[in-house]
């Protein structure tokens, strides 16, 4: 419930607690993310996306610039502990955590009142696989075989979507 | 759950399974381009030819027939390249990796110039 409280009267903070505030919340979708590396999924490359969750939680709170700004330093630091900064994987994942975050705020500023969790993460989850899929065929050029691999992530990543949204509807509170 | 979402959801799915239709039905190439260690060649996909390149481990045979292409004879241990069997598609490859051939359908004009290792 702190923490929560400490997202809603984020501009009441001191200077000091800010960055705390944006540490912990990097920290804390970080660990999210290892957790999602080490569960076993179907097809290799795939992430169900856990680390959207407070990613998520702060869009849905309007907090739109604390969660581009979490979700660019989560990627930074998830690449430097994993050796792979300035390489093709942290491109992708920057570029897809970067364009989920603008998908969902876009669509929770002008259309928020429409949508529930759920519908916010799937369009989340989308926009990640999209841009990802845009990033590649930018170096690679447009193939079959990409067609086929966006697709059948699109089709993944709705999955990924509901159960990230059912995820937030149910551990909202927690927070 | 709003109705909203169960229409995104939806639409979603619609625009993934259509992205999947169209790489399944999607036209073939028409030109076959064989890299080897010795030199590059390219093949129309429709005249039927027997084709015989380098590898690195001796002569390597293609064949092109009816639109199709495989590989008939390789000295490689396991074989792969010759179970493939025939590819159609664009953008189906066969590799040989112990003699460094790979053969590809691709369309004209949509040649990757090089990939940095």
């Amino acid at each position: 419930m702190q923490l929560l409280n400490d997202i809603r009267n984020y501009e009441k903070l001191k200077n000091n607690y800010k960055i705390y505030l944006i540490s912990f919340l990097t920290a804390f979708s970080g660990i999210l993310s290892s957790l999602d590396s080490m569960i076993p999924k179907p097809i290799p490359m795939a992430k169900i996306g856990i680390a959207n969750i407070i990613t998520l939680v702060l869009i849905l709170e309007d907090r739109f610039f604390l969660a581009v700004w979490v979700a660019i330093s989560r990627c930074v630091v998830g690449a430097l502990m994993t050796g792979t900064i300035l390489s093709y994987t942290f491109l992708l994942s920057t570029g897809g955590a970067v364009g989920a975050t603008v998908g969902m705020g876009l669509v929770f500023r002008y259309a928020g009142k429409h949508f529930s969790e759920i519908g916010i993460s799937v369009i989340g989850a989308f926009f990640n696989t999209l841009i990802q899929g845009l990033i590649v065929t930018m170096f690679f050029g447009i193939d079959r075989g990409i067609v086929f691999l966006i697709s059948l992530f699109i089709l993944f990543s709705v999955v990924n979507g509901i159960l990230t949204g059912f995820i937030v509807k149910r551990f909202y509170h927690f927070l | 759950m709003k109705i909203t979402d169960i229409i995104i959801i939806l639409l979603i799915i619609f625009l993934g399974t259509a992205g999947l239709v169209y790489s399944f039905n999607s036209p073939g190439g028409d030109n076959v381009s064989i890299q080897t260690p010795y030199g590059d060649y390219d093949y129309p996909l429709n005249k039927n030819t027997l084709i015989s390149v380098r590898g690195l481990r001796g002569p390597y045979k293609i064949e092109i027939k009816d639109n199709r292409v495989r590989a008939i004879e390789a000295d490689c241990p396991l074989q792969l390249c010759i179970k493939k069997g025939w590819i159609n598609r664009d953008g189906d490859s066969i590799v040989c990796i112990p003699n460094r051939v790979i053969i590809r359908i691709e369309k004209k004009g949509q040649k990757i110039d090089a990939v940095t290792e």
